[in-house]
């Protein structure tokens, strides 16, 4: 009869155990040294929040339109942002816009919780949470003079000029220009440069 | 029968404990330092080369290239990483890219928790262990969801033929998966996510060549088939090949024991070795509607690991492939319905030409040749997945899915297996032997073939229960028509956001592995042993608690995650020679004058792991590090004996960065260093096992926007160092290594 033999037996001990705790602390102190240099520099993210990087968008965006005259009835009316559905991404977006301007004018973050709060507004941010309700909102996606910007499915057919997209790991935008002329607003050729077209035609076809 | 120590090992227990607490202590007195350091307000980035900067500073330009942390592995739907249950690591575009990242095995090697084993065994390839346990069969390996892991249960091939030059993410979630993923889900769950198609039509194609022979090339495609962009292609063709190191020459100590053998055989002289690949992906996107399809293809010497016994000749080769394609639709029922429809085809072959060349006492001038290796298995599946989001807070998966199965596993078919799988079974032959008490001749095919099916069903419901607590409880059926009893396994956690940067989750999950053929059907015979088929075999099942801590902010990644896990019913193949394994004595002959020992696969023991993965990755400037320190403890328990970590090493840990010189050049050193493998036999290499460990250098140049050289130098210091192989064996690693290249873009 053939001894079966476990080959590759461990002996441990206490003395196994102390060497083990040696071993175990010399390599908790050596990944504290190499790792502590990380950690008292200023250091910077390799990636981010969603919500950070949409609302960095939103900035640039009020950078590369410019609104028709009568949108800003004096020269010191802000640019004004309305958020819908969202209100932690308000918070992100006033906090990216804090103390900024854009051609001379400042930027004003409003909330809004429904339909029947939207009140006028340069910039409307549609949430994702209002996805079920885009054909409700027809109205005030075809208000003239407002840049409407969403991130759900469905919104350029539904009216919305610019709508944000994850592609992998990255943000990207789809924006329909004549959507944009006919509501009297001019979109900078380099914006359109980077979005990805939404033909309205396209749009009427169903595709 | 050898008994080493009793059980329970306590002292391991409280020294671990000690550790954790230890752990803790330091990671918690780390954190203000690094809050206080990075405290810099929302959305900070640094752009390759630039100083750190604001978001809302970027270009749009640039803010195109910023990347958000989302994935899909860990729930089967899209969420932001720290959000995900357990712990997830993910590889980006630019990590493959800034880093060198040719194949999933490159990828694999600075993942904390990982090790792996590049010539472990030629059956596998690259033998990777997860935490201690180790196990290619006990990885799941997805392409864009498709599982693509060999039908029959075999041990996961990770070669050079499994490129991840087009990959947009990895993503890695660790411990048990069996509730989304059914078998096999035990050490992790690896997803490659495929570059997106683009809007604009791109090829990319590069070359590389240098040291060893080594040389690849590879082409990516992808572009719009359509006016509406609603049509996309996108694919991937890439070859590999290499001689490698020459080991006579870099291990000539080790490689005067194979000489001695191969002096008798006249051939097999200088190591014949060869390393090469072929791996193809295409996809085709319409709508909502998704083909794709996957290829490999790999070949290496059969000796390796195994060596003096088998020779490194021209002939020892292991070939295998695996063809897997899937079509996916997916229908928008309603707002908050969405039904997943996949079906799959899986397919793996050995080559016929695969075979083992060595040692015969009987061949007393020559190697023996005529141990040919043939498997072919495939399988088709199909899986319907619904996800309901009742509210923004709430959510339900269900699915269901069945597969069929018809599977050859690895078996010896002498003279090679030639035409239909009735000529194969008929080339095979039997194996034919006789009980000591004058019974028989029994017979044993060379060649098994067997069917099955699997049914199986999950539920998982994800509750956002308050704004900074969410709770996600599911569970799994699966049922296989070789057995009665059906597999549970459910998985259930908390994640509690504790603020806007720490976030702290509970994770317990499990999962199995079904007694497959490659494992139930492992029929073969060498001078001592005869393996017989087992189909009593029972599933494997184990199970993982997890704490994670991450900490996240706009300026560095940390997190932290103290694991549990054990297994039981361990599935214990035949030639670890347990006492489980054995069957009976049995003889070659009537007259009883060649005795073998018949012996199977069985089930028995159970393991458990302990442990904990301290990583982090942040930018500082125009220079991205990274790091990880792993402790693992692993104990296998059988009867009253136990044996601990095989071959793998209790503590490793990596350190690596990437540095922007200027705009254009990119350089990135990167450091893997373990602590000695345990449990490794003494051999000639003994010195070489001590902390084993390797540099290596990547350097990246953008000639143009088009066009970009690099520099992969592996092992830049030439530093000579062995691992554990398939038999426990240290096993000499591929010494200094690198090749320049040319990647064009258009």
């Amino acid at each position: 009869m053939k001894t079966f033999i476990i080959t590759q037996p461990v002996v441990t001990g206490s003395a196994g155990i102390r060497a083990g705790w040696r071993k175990s602390s010399a390599g908790f102190l050596v990944a504290l040294c190499l790792a502590w240099p990380v950690f008292t520099v200023q250091a910077a993210p390799n990636s981010f929040k969603e919500n950070e990087v949409k609302a960095a968008f939103l900035y640039n965006f009020a950078q590369y339109v410019d609104w028709p005259q009568e949108a800003f009835p004096e020269a010191a009316t802000p640019i004004t942002i309305g958020i819908l559905g969202d209100d932690d991404f308000a918070d992100i977006v006033e906090q990216t816009v804090k103390g900024e301007s854009v051609k001379g004018r400042s930027l004003v973050i409003k909330r809004f919780h429904g339909r029947a709060e939207i009140t006028a507004c340069h910039m409307l941010f549609v949430s994702r949470a209002e996805e079920s309700r885009l054909k409700d909102l027809s109205g005030q996606l075809n208000t003239a003079g407002v840049l409407t910007v969403g991130e759900c499915r469905g919104f350029p057919a539904a009216g919305g000029v610019i709508n944000l997209y994850l592609q992998g790991n990255k943000i990207r935008f789809e924006i329909n220009p004549e959507l944009a002329q006919r509501k009297g607003l001019k979109i900078s050729a380099q914006l359109l440069c980077l979005g990805r077209i939404v033909d309205t035609d396209v749009i009427k076809e169903g595709h | 029968m050898s008994k080493t120590r009793p059980i329970p090992n306590w002292g391991v227990t409280a020294s671990l404990l000690h550790g954790v607490l230890y752990w803790i202590v330091g990671v918690a007195s780390m954190l203000p330092c690094l809050a206080l350091a990075t405290e810099t307000g929302v959305g900070q980035s640094t752009a390759p080369g630039g100083e750190p900067r604001s978001l809302k500073t970027m270009t749009l330009d640039e803010l195109m290239k910023v990347e958000v942390a989302t994935i899909t592995t860990a729930s089967k739907k899209e969420e932001k990483l720290v959000d995900a249950l357990g712990m997830v690591i993910v590889i980006t575009a630019n990590d493959i890219k800034l880093r060198g990242y040719s194949t999933l095995s490159d990828a694999l090697r600075d993942l904390p928790g990982m090790e792996k084993m590049d010539f472990g065994f030629s059956e596998e390839g690259t033998a990777v262990s997860v935490r201690g346990v180790p196990g290619n069969n006990k990885l799941v390996i997805l392409v864009n969801g498709m599982r693509v892991n060999p039908p029959g249960g075999e041990n996961f091939p990770l070669r050079s033929d499994f490129s991840v030059r087009n990959a947009e993410q990895i993503e890695v979630i660790y411990g048990s998966g069996s509730t989304l993923y059914g078998g096999d889900a035990v050490s992790a769950v690896i997803n490659i996510i495929t570059r997106k198609p683009s809007d604009r039509a791109g090829l990319e194609a590069g070359v590389a060549g240098g040291l060893n022979n080594e040389r690849e090339a590879w082409g990516i495609f992808d572009g719009k088939l359509d006016r509406a962009g609603d049509i996309h292609l996108s694919g991937l063709l890439q070859y590999h090949d290499s001689d490698l190191t020459r080991l006579d020459k870099e291990y000539p100590g080790w490689w005067a024991d194979h000489l001695a053998v191969a002096r008798t055989k006249g051939a097999g002289l200088t190591p014949d070795r060869q390393d090469f690949g072929v791996n193809g992906f295409a996809r085709l996107e319409v709508g909502d509607f998704s083909l794709q399809a996957w290829y490999r293809d790999s070949r290496r010497s059969s000796s390796e690991s195994i060596s003096p016994a088998f020779g490194y000749v021209p002939e020892a080769i292991w070939e295998d492939s695996s063809f897997v394609s899937e079509a996916k639709y997916l229908a928008r029922l309603s707002d908050q319905l969405q039904l997943d429809s996949v079906v799959t085809y899986n397919h793996y072959r050995v080559n016929p030409t695969t075979r083992y060349v060595w040692e015969d006492s009987t061949h007393t001038n020559s190697w023996f040749y005529n141990d040919y290796k043939y498997a072919n298995g495939y399988s088709y599946s199909v899986e319907e997945t619904l996800r309901a989001d009742f509210t923004k807070d709430l959510s339900l998966l269900v699915g269901v899915v069945a597969a069929y199965y018809d599977i050859v596993p690895k078996c010896t078919v002498p003279g090679g297996a030639h035409g239909s799988l009735d000529d194969i079974i008929s080339e095979g032959g039997t194996f034919v032997y006789y009980k000591a008490d004058g019974s028989g001749p029994y017979t044993i095919p060379r060649v098994w073939h067997e069917t099955y099916e699997t049914y199986g069903g999950y539920l998982e419901g994800q509750w956002q229960v308050m704004k900074s607590v969410k709770v996600i409880a599911g569970t799994r059926l699966d049922d296989d028509t070789r057995t009665d009893k059906v597999s549970i396994t459910p998985r259930a956690g908390l994640i509690w956001s504790a603020s806007d940067s720490l976030t702290v989750k509970y994770k317990y999950a499990t999962a199995y592995i079904y007694p497959s053929p490659y494992f139930a059907d492992n029929v073969y015979q060498n001078t001592t042993q005869l393996s017989t088929v087992n189909p009593d075999l029972k599933a494997e099942t184990s199970r993982t608690h997890e704490i994670d801590f991450n900490y996240t902010v706009p300026n560095a990644q940390l997190g932290l995650a103290l694991y549990y896990g054990d297994e039981d019913n361990l599935i214990q193949l035949s030639d670890r020679n347990l006492p489980v394994n054995y069957v009976d004595t049995v003889y070659l002959d009537p007259a009883h004058t060649q005795p073998l020992y018949l012996i199977r696969s069985a089930n028995g023991g159970s393991s458990h792991n302990e442990g904990l993965d301290f990583y982090g990755r942040a930018n500082i400037g125009s220079v991205s590090p990274w790091f990880s320190y792993s402790y693992t403890h692993f104990e296998m328990v059988f009867d009253d004996m136990a044996t601990g970590l095989q071959g793998i090493s209790q503590h490793n840990g990596r350190l690596g960065m990437t540095w922007a010189i200027t705009s254009k050049l990119f350089v990135t050193p990167s450091l893997v260093i373990r602590s000695s493998p345990q449990n490794v036999i003494a051999g000639e290499l003994d010195n070489e096992l001590q902390t084993p460990w390797q540099v290596d250098l990547f350097a990246l140049y953008n000639l143009t926007r088009q066009l970009d050289l690099f520099v992969t130098v592996r092992n830049i210091t030439d530093h000579h160092y062995a691992l554990n192989g398939v038999y426990g064996t240290a096993v000499p690693q591929e010494t200094l290594n690198g090749v320049i290249g040319v990647k064009a873009t258009f």
